[in-house]
């Protein structure tokens, strides 16, 4: 399940994005920043290659959401993502929302995350798919690992807000006001639609200062989100949740965040095709003896 | 590749015992997380860098911890029409990855004397652009403006300080103005 859900959501992202980043392969190379795995290059791809990248990502992530001959397609997509978002911030900037959405494919492109509801189980000979595979630790480790990813994320974004010049006193308020005046300027003046919502709350420091302690609490206390199951998924509401409020207050989209599959790996969802099966398995002969006594 | 973490079927013959084939695997997808896990925090140091470094995937995501005053200095362009009205031209007529890397760029050719040839590229993209509202621009001006958060949320949007940096006229053809206009 989570496979699919991650793996949908960043074809998604490439495939929406499509003719921007394939765009970008256009811009002046003076602007050429590469970052990541990209700074192998001295000189940007031409933009031809670009493209060929970007429509390979995309075949790759029909595949990887597929779960067709996962133990080469699964790597082989986490891989080109990794490169074509590289890529795409490789000029002047990099977004910060995309990180967590690569490296939770990377973790599922080395896992065997297709053992079940994909093609290749599908493929499998009746005799072995009617063995019902056992709960083993290679296929919880990676949620596991998914989840920390999550949180050391959200730790170390808590981590440069309290070593900056600031230090705690960024969660008073006018520090976090202030950053959103600047990014709402800056998209009203570029010609983008800033927050409206924000004018509104402007003068409300105190709504601030409760944002910027709930942001000090979701991301330093993300650690804890490990310690258990309960924990985990009462962080995960409320970071989710936090997203949904930065968006309506400084229109700040976090696509990944606010789809909430960012979160989906603390929540059992291997669990639901189970209860699909259960529920099916409850009705299916309901639905028999209605049928049969109509008729 | 995907071998590292994946456990499919252990061999039930040959020369390694598959109790040791499993924990032998459970060890290097063990250490396999353990250094990501190492490589997501690691970047935690370049806050205390002189000039920290930002990369991908792994970041010390420095956004929304910089230091701010008052008010905000920002580059930026903008459009005269025949009457000196001033006019919004949005950031895609800059460049195409998006709003804050193209503000990114501006940035970066304004800091290094390019904003000529910025203004340049831009008028050329709003001499050819076919929607009706940018038809009237005769100028386009690359600025930097500073403005005040309180005067700016409170109505005042008139920048405390404007310089410009760079400005060029929207030269268009006799045919391209009639159908403009």
């Amino acid at each position: 399940m989570l496979r699919i859900l991650i793996g949908m959501f960043a074809f998604c992202l490439v495939a929406s994005n499509y003719f921007m980043w394939s765009a970008i392969g256009y811009t002046s190379t003076d602007l050429f920043k590469p970052v990541g795995v990209v700074s192998v290059l001295s000189q940007p791809l031409a933009p031809v290659v670009n493209q060929v990248l970007l429509i390979g990502t995309l075949l790759l992530g029909v595949l990887f959401v597929l779960g067709w001959r996962y133990r080469i397609t699964g790597p082989a997509f986490a891989a080109f993502l990794l490169w074509v978002i590289s890529y795409r911030l490789s000029w002047s900037m990099i977004y910060h929302s995309m990180h967590l959405v690569v490296l939770h494919v990377l973790v599922l492109g080395l896992s065997p995350a297709a053992d079940a509801l994909s093609l290749d189980a599908w493929r499998r000979s009746a005799a072995e798919a009617a063995q019902e595979r056992p709960r083993a630790w290679q296929y919880g480790f990676p949620i596991r690992l998914i989840c920390a990813v999550t949180v050391c994320a959200y730790f170390v974004t808590g981590i440069a807000k309290v070593a900056s010049p600031l230090g705690w006193l960024w969660a008073n308020g006018q520090s976090l006001r202030s950053q959103v005046a600047a990014d709402a300027i800056r998209k009203e003046l570029l010609g983008t639609s800033g927050a409206r919502f924000f004018y509104r709350v402007y003068n409300h420091v105190w709504l601030f200062t409760m944002m910027g302690i709930l942001t000090f609490l979701v991301e330093l206390g993300a650690p804890l989100a490990l310690l258990n199951k309960k924990l985990g998924r009462m962080w995960a509401a409320t970071a989710f949740l936090m997203h949904w409020g930065i968006l309506f207050i400084m229109a700040i989209e976090f696509r990944y965040h606010l789809s909430g599959i960012l979160y989906a790996s603390f929540f059992d969802l291997e669990g639901v095709p189970v209860w699909f099966k259960g529920l099916r398995a409850r009705w299916a002969p309901r639905l028999v003896r209605a049928t049969a006594a109509k008729a | 590749m995907s071998e590292f973490i994946q456990v499919h079927d252990i061999p039930a013959s040959g020369t390694s015992d598959p109790s040791r084939h499993f924990l032998s695997r459970k060890v290097f997808a063990g250490v396999l997380g353990f250094l990501l896990m190492g490589a997501i925090l690691a970047p935690i140091a370049q806050n205390w860098r002189p000039t920290p470094r930002d990369s991908f995937p792994f970041s010390y995501y420095p956004m929304f911890s910089a230091k701010r005053g008052d008010s905000y200095v920002v580059n930026y362009m903008v459009g005269l029409d025949g009457q000196g009205n001033r006019h919004t031209i949005p950031f895609r007529f800059a460049g195409s990855g998006g709003h804050n890397q193209t503000r990114r760029q501006i940035y970066r050719l304004v800091r290094e004397g390019k904003a000529a040839m910025l203004c340049e590229e831009v008028a050329d993209k709003v001499r050819s652009d076919a929607e009706p509202v940018y038809s009237h621009l005769v100028t386009v001006q690359v600025v930097t403006g500073e403005f005040r958060f309180d005067d700016y949320f409170n109505g005042n949007k008139t920048p405390v300080k404007e310089r410009m940096r760079a400005a060029c006229q929207v030269t268009r053809s006799e045919q391209a103005k009639e159908v403009g206009h």
